[in-house]
């Protein structure tokens, strides 16, 4: 068995290697390791197997344990799995096959899950997981800027505002926030849990939205601050379509509450839009907190 | 092709090669739905008995292990089992049923070492493994590293063409060197298109919630 430190360190590395996970710098230099290391190459052999009988598709053992592990998926994870399982007719057969429906359980967590009433809240994570993942979505949010910052810069160019114009429109619709709703609100839809990039991995079906009623929005635990010190740090929500701002708002994230509206002067137009969640980092010199939902109007 | 490249266990002296190769399909795509003709007739195999089987095999290879363990995973062989008899004729569904119990067995106390444990030495021969105590209030789950790979390959089937192309390929072929030497570009060619595909999965990785996430991060593969 090989003991060198080069050794030693390919094998610390060897599964972040199997998953596709390695700087570009240290892929050579494993690489290189792994063309002269029979003992490396054997570790690695049965991760490519496992990936060759079908990365794409659902485990074997996610099907053979369905009803309690696609309980546990949550988000985006969730997401995936479920458009997966619209298409693939193998994975439905092979869950049939299991003796189970080709439906993920309800999330264990409740988020996102309604009650039959459909007015239950989502617990809120506990302060441990929330923050663990918050402080990782910070370098995640870092790159979202400088990639909006480059691709975008009218998102930064606006200041505070409690109103804003349909840009893109041909005919301007000026939009007005209004914060701390009740989240019983008629007609209310409950975001998910905040998506990725610029789009969330599927569009939120928000319906017709006019003057009347508006939209109203429930947030979900990460849209709500965990701590009256984050409480009082500066949001900034910005509605936009294909890129262009149309209205903003920037205030105290305490201020959203548990659910917003965003109320129209007149009619939105039918389309995609892209709602911004911005929140200004804990501390000096951290990037900002940065969520999208993409709003489907009819 | 012989069945220790596919499967990555070597086939025990008492497994006809005959049915092992069955494996094989395992690396090649599926057939087209509209081919049924080498798919094996569902009425044709005795899943009763393939189960007993199985089951009896885990049991004699995982003793201590809580019976409900040992259910879920005959169940795993099973379904793998399903799949394969739907892209090829089974051969030897016997034989084939003991190389899927003796996988399942090894990935099920390679996943119970922890992430690491994953990429542990696999034995010599059929001599047991070590396997960690089990804690009997925690169930055995999806393979978090099997399930890692499929959602980021399902998110960009769904966002980035490209990206999903050569992380297919490498997820197949785990060398960076076979995938550029099938797209015909050069290596470091290869590597700089990924490193942008990366830069997404790490921005999922730390901003997503769930098991699949949490585990990257527990893993520190991202």
């Amino acid at each position: 068995m090989s003991t060198s430190p080069s050794h030693d360190w390919a094998t610390r590395r060897l599964l972040a290697y199997s998953v596709g996970l390695m700087p570009e710098d240290e892929l050579l230099r494993l690489e290189e390791h792994l063309a002269g290391c029979p003992e490396c190459r054997a570790r690695l052999a049965p991760l490519k197997a496992a990936a060759g009988a079908g990365a794409g598709h659902l485990p074997s053992s996610l099907i053979a344990t369905w009803p309690r592990s696609s309980r546990l998926l949550e988000g985006l994870e969730r997401e995936l799995v479920e458009a997966h399982l619209e298409d693939c007719e193998e994975c439905r057969a092979a869950l049939a096959f299991a003796g189970h429906e080709p439906v993920v359980a309800p999330a264990l967590s409740g988020a996102g899950s309604e009650s039959a009433s459909g007015t239950s809240r989502a617990p809120a994570p506990s302060g441990r997981h929330f923050w663990a993942w918050a402080s990782g979505l910070a370098g995640a949010a870092a790159g979202l800027l400088a990639w909006a910052a480059a691709t975008h810069p009218g998102w930064f160019e606006r200041g505070p505002h409690a109103f804003g114009t349909m840009a893109g429109s041909a005919r301007p619709v000026a939009v007005a926030f209004e914060f701390a709703l009740d989240s019983l609100t008629t007609g209310a839809v409950r975001l998910p849990e905040p998506g990725f990039r610029a789009r969330a991995a599927k569009p939120i079906d928000v319906g017709a939205v006019t003057n009347v009623s508006g939209m109203v929005l429930i947030l979900p635990p990460a849209l709500q601050p965990p701590s009256p010190e984050a409480g009082e740090r500066r949001m900034v929500i910005t509605l936009l379509q294909d890129g262009r701002e149309l209205a903003s708002h920037t205030g105290p994230f305490y201020t959203l509450g548990d659910a917003i509206r965003l109320r129209p002067e007149g009619r939105l137009e039918a389309g995609d839009y892209d709602l911004r969640f911005a929140l200004d980092p804990a501390a000096a010199g951290e990037p900002a907190l940065v969520w999208f939902y993409l709003l489907r109007v009819r | 092709m012989v069945a220790t490249a596919v499967a990555g266990f070597s086939p025990s002296a008492s497994h006809p090669r005959l049915g092992i190769d069955s494996l094989a399909v395992l690396e090649r795509p599926p057939l087209p739905r509209t081919s049924p003709l080498r798919r094996t007739p569902l009425g044709a195999i005795d899943w009763k008995a393939l189960r007993a089987s199985a089951l009896q095999g885990l049991r004699r290879k995982l003793r201590p292990t809580p019976a409900s363990t040992i259910e879920d995973l005959a169940q795993e062989v099973m379904v793998t089992l399903f799949r394969l008899s739907r892209r090829e004729t089974l051969l030897n569904p016997e034989a084939l049923t003991n190389t899927l119990v003796h996988r399942v067995y090894v990935d099920h106390v390679r996943r119970m070492r922890g992430p690491t444990g994953r990429l542990d030495p696999l034995p010599d021969s059929d001599s047991p493994l070590e396997a960690p105590a089990q804690d009997p209030a925690r169930e055995v789950g999806a393979d978090m590293l099997q399930l890692f790979r499929f959602v980021v390959l399902e998110h960009f089937k769904q966002h980035d063409a490209p990206c999903h192309e050569l992380a297919t390929d490498f997820f197949a072929e785990l060398s960076w060197a076979s995938v550029a030497r099938r797209l015909q570009v050069r290596h470091i060619t290869v590597i700089r298109r990924w490193s942008r595909c990366m830069v997404q999965i790490r921005e999922l990785a730390y901003s997503q919630r769930g098991p699949v996430w949490e585990w990257a991060r527990e893993a520190r593969i991202v």
